[in-house]
């Protein structure tokens, strides 16, 4: 197949070649053959195939696709006109005590991940933050860190207000996530931005679509609805960028796309994601299964990611997105023949020792549940 | 507020003082560390006037908390003592002179390029090695290091790494949100209680303070946000 759409590729023609600023005639050559490979590695990087004259030939100049639609000096505004603090919630309203004894052990495990795992994406998004180059991208990828951090504060204060801090002011990270917070420190800063630009999105809309609208449906405390909604709607912005980062990756030329990919594919990052990754989605995906979340409303929610690719086009010339779509229908169908690996490997990761894990990050410090310092 | 005394009481007359308000704001080159009467001072961004102060303020016995979100190429103060970054720093300096001299001559464009973008890459190496010899903490240390959109001109302190992390100054590296009439929210959700709060000269002009600390329409929360270049 892959050889099909490389040959399917040569014998297009040459668009836009005659157009100031296009260096296609010259490097004509070198591009196929590059494009060969590209083709065998990634057969649906390539997809679909295109038709004459096709914006994906054309030097990124003289695209001729439409114009993006998000405005990101608009949303900036937007995020920074809607901030809100732990201070303006009453963390002592009544409501507490709505809790049942039956939902308490589920729930104290499920908030403690929850509120590690944004912690673990707001680490992401300061990755993220260095990686833009729009400086307009990189201003709301820092606000965005801190709005992550901001939600990861909300959940531990209404762990406190469920009393669920017994060991101290921060609960112990499962040994999952502590395995993978020793990956984003370690790699976050080196993965290339369509990678983590790819793999937020998906986050986003599992942790949008699924897991904080069924904490909201589910917990009998009307503050924790309150709460999540401001989480939920800050979450909403985060994914409007998302997709739009995701359809601006696609647009980049195909020759960007097969350098990303071999850069990822050389770097230990990939494989050391493998224990980092694995146990972590599994533990989150029979969390929220124990909990009463049903798989197809996983499922529905993380098919919000692949109808982004369907509504665009050029999202799905992302390879990193390709794959890590792929990834998350693997992770909800859980009939799949992955889970028989992501159960080995999570069930040994059980067994690690915690001494040989690294200090925790300095970051992994900055969580509280005090409204004020 | 100009020529304004530095303040003598936490109560009544600072300068950007409002009623029912326990928080002062003030231009960096009108507080006096001796004088100022606050337990936690806060300090907005990296300035020279803002890093001056930061020490003073430590010797005069105040707690200070440093606001810093955009982080700003600083280099060693002197080239001897700053080891490798010195050497580094010797090096940009030499290339920076070799630029203005190939630039009244002959040489092709593409020379004066490089030697442009060499010196620009040694002093972007100075800054990491003297980052890397005065701060221990990797997290700081990123914290600490200017984006690649980051284009103000480079400081040279040596005294400002030493002391920023530390217990007694701490780093505030999130986004500012708006400023409350107790302390100042930043956009992690939490609101950091100060007494006072210090902007630099040109973030602060006369009476700013008090328009700062006005009631702002909620739409409009972010005219909070201290709006300005630096000189």
């Amino acid at each position: 197949m892959g050889t099909a759409v490389a040959s399917a590729g040569a014998d297009l023609p040459v668009a836009g070649a005659d157009l100031p600023g296009a260096r296609w005639p010259r490097a004509r050559g070198t591009m196929l053959r590059v494009r060969s490979i590209v083709a065998l590695s990634f057969p649906a990087a390539l997809l679909p195939l295109p038709t004459a004259p096709s914006p994906r030939l054309l030097p990124r100049a003289v695209t001729t696709e439409a114009p993006l639609a998000l405005d990101l000096a608009r949303m900036l505004e937007r995020v920074q006109e809607r901030q809100w603090a732990l201070a303006d919630i009453d963390w002592d309203a009544p409501g507490a005590d709505r809790i049942t004894v039956a939902q308490r052990p589920a729930l104290a495990s499920f908030m403690a991940d929850v509120t590690w795992i944004e912690q673990l994406g707001a680490r992401a998004f300061a990755a993220l933050a260095r990686k833009a180059e729009d400086p307009l991208l990189a201003d709301l990828y820092r606000y965005f860190h801190a709005e992550e951090q901001r939600h990861a504060n909300a959940e531990l204060a209404l762990m406190k207000r469920w009393d669920m801090l017994e060991d101290g002011p921060v609960p112990e990270p499962a040994i999952s996530i502590r395995l993978a917070m020793d990956w984003l420190d370690r790699f976050a800063d080196t993965l290339p931005l369509p990678v983590l630009g790819s793999a937020i999105p998906m986050l986003e809309v599992a942790l949008d679509g699924a897991l904080l609208k069924f904490l909201t449906e589910a917990v009998p405390d009307p503050l924790c609805r309150s709460v999540f909604e401001r989480i939920n709607s800050d979450e909403s912005r985060h994914l409007a960028v998302g997709f739009h980062v995701l359809e601006l990756i696609g647009r980049d030329p195909w020759h960007r796309h097969a350098r990303t990919a071999a850069r990822v594919l050389l770097s230990p990052a990939v494989i050391a994601s493998l224990p980092a990754a694995m146990p972590l989605f599994s533990r989150a995906r029979a969390d929220i299964v124990s909990m009463g979340l049903e798989e197809r409303q996983l499922a529905a929610a993380l098919a919000r990611f692949e109808q982004a690719g369907s509504r665009q086009p050029a999202i799905r010339r992302n390879p990193s997105y390709l794959v890590l779509n792929e990834f998350a229908k693997m992770v909800a169908n859980r009939s799949h023949p992955y889970h028989l690996l992501a159960d080995a490997v999570g069930e040994a990761v059980q067994h690690w020792p915690r001494r040989l894990l690294r200090r925790p990050p300095a970051w992994a410090g900055e969580l509280t549940a005090e409204p004020v310092v | 507020m100009a020529g304004t005394p530095a303040t003598r009481s936490p109560r009544d007359d600072q300068p950007g003082r409002r009623q029912g308000c326990t928080l002062a704001v003030i231009a960096a080159s009108e507080v006096d560390p001796d004088a100022l009467v606050a337990d936690v001072v806060a300090c907005i961004g990296t300035d020279p006037a803002i890093m001056d102060l930061v020490p003073r303020l430590l010797r005069a016995g105040h707690r200070v908390e440093v606001f810093e979100d955009r982080p700003r190429l600083i280099l060693p103060d002197a080239i001897v003592s700053g080891g490798p970054a010195g050497a580094a720093l010797l090096l940009a300096d030499a290339l920076g002179a070799l630029h203005a001299a190939l630039a009244r001559a002959p040489v092709p464009a593409r020379l004066r390029h490089l030697v442009r973008s060499g010196s620009d890459r040694a002093v972007r190496r100075a800054g990491s090695w003297h980052r890397r010899r005065l701060l221990d903490d990797r997290w700081l240390r990123r914290q600490l290091t200017p984006t690649r959109h980051e284009d103000r001109p480079a400081l040279r302190n040596d005294t400002f790494y030493r002391i920023v992390g530390t217990p007694a100054c701490p780093l505030i590296s999130w986004p500012i949100a708006t400023l409350t009439p107790t302390g100042i929210r930043t956009c992690d959700g939490l609101e950091h209680r100060v007494d006072a709060v210090i902007f630099p000269d040109w973030q602060l002009g006369p009476g700013a303070g008090r328009h700062l600390l006005a009631p702002t329409p909620p739409r409009r929360r972010r005219a909070a946000r201290v709006a300005g270049s630096p000189p």
